[in-house]
């Protein structure tokens, strides 16, 4: 046994030697080091980018980083809040916002007390950006700096649409008329996992009846439920009978819903700007940029929403932690590390690492560099008469897991949107 | 009259107390935490506890209730046949594999190494196998639909056994490793003597090799009821979350964890299964049995 | 006499062989299938999941040896350094508890017994917090022991009940012997148990060396700076938020396969019969 563990551990030392171990970060001397904590790890497209960032300002400014960045999931989510509760948060943190920071607020520091200190500091990120509701904290302030923002839009394989013949669905009637087409030639409508990721259609049939007006609430009694929000539900029995969602929607995974639409079973997929479509060199891919047409959800036929109205959002941003904050050092440290990450040119380069919409009006992404699907999204949002906040991120999170668990409920008619709605109020308290 | 090497009592502390101090620091001290929480209100892992609300939680886990919870219903339901099938199929399976590997002569080895696979290969992988092998337009549909039959929705029509099925096999490899190991105390001499005396093949198997291997089935029965409480990888991957049918206590366990912010319910859920396991070892054991030599 | 017997030995031979023929390949296809995948493109894995015609392309490996800030060697090392630090402390532990769980009677014994097996079930984010805040108020973060003392003592309950299995099934004759000439429970338990249960050791040894490897939970509570990193939380590194790289997903399962199965095979010389009865004859 012991020979075994031996003679492993010189074999891994040769390879270790071979692939050559890492150098490890020397920190300057007399100078700060930052302990950051960000998103940007892993595979995350915009990691090498961070790294890139991390490299460049150690080398201008001489102080140090410890960069513990990794791929954003549950596990990493709780650890990075169960290092607060121990008192080893980080210094910067680039995290989510909204109900999940709550129980952070009393850590972090609110973005005016940071502007107070450094006026420059998000100065050029756009106010209503700033002041998005998930974003502020108990007192009202934004806490964190967005960078960039997704969008949500339909995304439509044209060369499916060429071949039955249909149009893209610029209103309810083409959709449906589009649906039934789709349905006869033997391909899936409307690619969703009810079962498993239904949160987009919760925003787009109620944006279908009630437009950006209806996005902006958060009823915690009955009498503040907006009548759309009763009728835009009832929209999924309707294109579940009209034969639009996959036949095993309720229990396929969620991998499944984009596999459909990637191997051109299915017509159409909703989903945020952030999917990834093959690039048109990628060998043996069936579906890629150039089939893609991105289009806003349609309106119902009666409805107050105005047509190329996209659902966008900010949901996450740049922290600064009180602890940080009660060094000077670090505190100007920290503030010249984030700003130099949200300058108008970064933002960009953030923007083309990951797509995305800029938060900044000054950070123009170089067109070139973005994929088919991205210039579309951005095009979008130009041309959007309103770009509303969805409000998933606002609710109690329990509350919207009543719609989560009652999704197919609602698309068979089990359960009446009256009904589930009832029940997502009486959990909407807080 | 026991031995008499171990009359005194006092070197069983000796051996005892550093897995037991080993334990009680990181595991029953935390699990105790565990059981507190399940008595306050918290929504995220990490964050510290908020309010408290007695007994709420475990008055949605007992059945007939008005607070019941009846998703808690269903992955009992199903964690328990769950059960049943790992106990029989899982076990039996790996134990028809091992008396077989075990009778054989050459190529017992790579038997050995080939059936240890799954254990070894993430559960994520092997769920996205699955997966893709189960869609509506997969390989096996496609096979179903060539040969005249209609696409089968595997995840609604055979819930259970979509779910039990890979659970099973992935594990099969743990329960024939302990098994083969167990036959080598199985000496050739017994075994010899028995042929003499005309007991060969299945005879011998019942009446030799299966009474020795007592011991050892009966601790693979205990760790494949605790194992089927507990399982959540691959039925995790396999089933999307909202799915109630799917649920088992593992999952449903992490699902209020993770997705549903409720740790205080799955910390609670967490102490069921623990009295559950407990109570089941210990009934099983009576029933079969252990016996010491 | 002889004839007749040989015939029917090979008919049930050939269906024995068959059917273990048969399990392997459920066993082994999928892994396979992984490998192959581990060659496709990211893109096109879900949407040509099974097609063996496509580019091979080497990216997904490329992919994980060049990762900075971290070298592939140094999380094996780190790897096998806590994975193995793990097993043995398990062993040894769970070795002693077991002896002297099977071999005393004494009061509280059935007792100890249901905590052992309750701990077999405490699942890993019920009890992590707590651990980690212990840990984190000692400053054991971001160092493998933070890793290795948790993780031994979630695998001490299983290795536990096994070796209790398999120690209860050995006749005692062999220890009184031992006793009456002159050795101590001390040294019985060294000389005697130890080596016959050599084969019920190396077993617990490779589940315990497999899920503390596997276990990336722990994992990304306790090892922070990637020079810390153990290979599965290095490879966990493969999927963004916006969705996994199955490409690099198959890669690393290839990769993390390959050190286990050769610990595994090692392991496995342990496990072949006739060791029992050559100690028990001598």
């Amino acid at each position: 046994m012991k020979r075994i563990l031996a003679m492993a551990t010189a074999a891994l030392l040769c390879l270790c030697c071979l692939t050559g171990c890492s150098s490890g970060d020397k920190g300057g001397e007399g100078k700060v080091s930052l302990k950051v904590v960000t998103q940007f790890g892993g595979d995350d497209p915009a990691a090498g980018l961070f790294t890139t960032m991390i490299n460049d300002w150690k080398a201008e400014t001489g102080n140090d980083i410890t960069n513990d960045s990794a791929k954003a999931d549950n596990v990493w989510k709780s650890r990075v809040i169960a290092d607060f509760s121990t008192g080893a948060e980080p210094d910067v943190l680039f995290f989510f916002n909204g109900t999940v920071v709550q129980p952070l607020w009393d850590k972090l520091v609110d973005v005016p007390t940071i502007q107070a200190e450094d006026p420059e500091y998000g100065k050029n990120i756009r106010e209503s950006v700033l002041t998005v509701d998930n974003n502020l904290n108990g007192e009202g302030k934004p806490v964190s700096l967005p960078i960039k923002g997704f969008a949500e839009a339909l995304f439509c394989n044209q060369k499916l649409f060429d071949e039955v013949g249909a149009n893209l669905p610029t209103d309810w009637a083409s959709l449906m008329d589009a649906i039934q087409k789709f349905k006869a030639a033997g391909k899936i409508p409307m690619s969703v996992s009810l079962g498993g990721e239904p949160h987009y259609y919760f925003d787009h049939t109620i944006l279908a009846i009630g437009g950006a007006e209806a996005m902006n609430h958060n009823p915690k009694t009955m009498e503040e439920l907006p009548q759309s929000w009763v009728e835009g539900l009832g929209l999924l029995k309707v294109l579940y009978d009209a034969g639009a969602f996959p036949t095993d929607t309720a229990s396929m995974s969620n991998e499944d819903s984009r596999t459909y639409f990637l191997n051109g079973s299915a017509a159409m997929y909703l989903d945020g700007s952030w999917f990834s479509v093959p690039a048109d060199d990628t060998s043996g891919a069936q579906v890629t940029q150039k089939d893609i047409k991105v289009v806003a959800f349609p309106s119902y036929t009666t409805s107050e929403n105005e047509p190329g109205t996209i659902i966008s959002g900010f949901s996450s941003g740049w922290y600064i932690t009180r602890k940080c904050w009660n060094d000077e050092k670090k505190r100007a440290a920290a503030i010249d590390f984030i700003k130099y990450n949200t300058t108008d040119e970064a933002i960009a380069k953030y923007v083309e690492a990951a797509g995305g919409f800029a938060a900044s009006d000054g950070a123009v992404a170089d067109e070139s560099a973005l994929d088919n699907v991205n210039r579309q999204f951005i095009q979008l949002l130009k041309d959007a008469p309103a770009t509303p906040m969805t409000p998933q991120d606002i609710m109690e999170k329990s509350a919207f897991e009543i719609y989560l668990q009652n999704a197919t409920a609602l698309a068979t008619g089990k359960r009446t949107p009256a009904d589930v709605l009832k029940e997502m109020v009486e959990h909407n308290k807080t | 009259m026991g031995p008499m090497i171990y009359k005194k009592k006092w070197p069983a502390i000796l051996f005892l107390a550093p897995a037991f101090v080993f334990m009680l620091i990181f595991l029953y001290y935390p699990f105790f935490q565990n059981i507190v929480n399940s008595f306050f209100n918290i929504t995220q892992l990490g964050a510290p506890a908020g309010d408290y609300i007695g007994f709420e939680n475990y008055l949605k886990i007992i059945p007939g209730l008005s607070t019941t919870d009846p998703n808690m219903m269903t992955a009992i339901k199903n964690t328990l046949l769950l059960m049943v099938c790992t106990v029989v199929f899982q076990v039996g399976i790996a134990l028809v594999l091992a008396l077989l590997v075990d009778s054989i002569r050459r190529g017992s080895q790579v038997f050995r190494t080939l059936f240890f696979f799954p254990i070894v290969v993430s559960a994520t992988a092997l769920g996205l196998l699955f997966n893709l092998l189960l869609m509506t337009r997969g390989p096996i549909n496609q096979i179903i639909e060539s040969l005249g039959g209609e696409t089968i929705i595997f995840r609604e029509q055979f819930t259970f056994l979509t779910m039990a099925f890979p659970v099973v096999w992935q594990y099969v490899g743990f329960y024939f490793v302990i098994l083969v190991t167990g036959l080598n105390n199985v000496s050739e001499d017994v075994k010899e003597a028995a042929e003499i005396d005309g007991a060969t093949g299945l005879k011998q198997v019942r009446y030799i090799t299966l009474p020795l291997l007592r011991n050892v089935l009966i601790t693979c029965l205990t760790l494949s009821i605790t194992g089927a409480l507990k399982v959540f990888d691959m039925p995790w991957v396999m089933f999307p979350p909202y799915f109630s049918d799917a649920y088992l206590t593992g999952t449903y366990m992490y699902y209020q964890t993770f997705e549903k912010s409720n740790v205080d319910y799955a910390a609670a859920i967490a102490v069921f299964i623990v009295v559950l396991g407990i109570l089941l070892s210990q009934v099983s054991k009576l029933i079969f049995k252990e016996k010491d030599y | 006499m002889a004839a007749i017997r040989r015939k029917r030995f090979r008919v049930s031979q050939i269906l024995i062989y068959a059917f273990l023929i048969l399990w392997s390949l459920t066993t082994v296809l999928p892994f396979l299938w992984v490998v192959i995948n581990s060659f496709k493109n990211r893109d096109i894995i879900q949407t040509n999941a099974f097609s063996l015609l496509f580019e091979p392309t080497l990216d997904n490996y490329i992919k994980t040896f060049t990762r900075p800030p971290q070298s592939v060697g140094m999380a094996y090392l780190n790897s096998v350094i806590i994975s193995g630090s793990v097993t043995i402390l398990v062993m040894l532990f769970a070795g002693m508890a077991a002896f002297a769980m099977t071999r005393y009677r004494f009061r509280g014994r059935k007792a100890l017994d249901a905590l052992i097996i309750a701990s077999l079930m405490f699942p890993v984010f019920s009890t992590i917090i707590p651990v980690f805040q212990m840990m984190s108020s000692i400053h054991v973060v971001d160092n493998p022991l933070g890793v290795i003392l948790p993780q031994t003592a979630g695998n001490l309950a299983f290795a536990i009940v096994i070796l209790m299995g398999y120690i209860r099934g050995l006749p005692v004759d062999l220890e009184e012997s031992a006793f009456l000439e002159g050795c101590n429970v001390i040294q019985v338990f060294y000389k005697v148990i130890v080596p016959i249960c050599r084969p019920a050791f190396a077993t617990v040894a490779i589940f315990a060396f497999l899920w503390s490897y596997n276990d990336l939970f722990t994992q990304l509570f306790f090892l922070r700076s990637p020079k810390t990193w153990a290979i599965t939380r290095f490879l966990n590194e493969v999927s963004s938020q916006f969705g996994t790289d199955y490409g690099m997903m198959c890669a690393v399962v290839t990769l993390i396969v390959i050190p286990v199965l050769i610990v595994y095979i090692f392991l496995q010389k342990n496990i072949i019969r006739g060791l029992t009865a050559g100690a028990i004859k001598g």
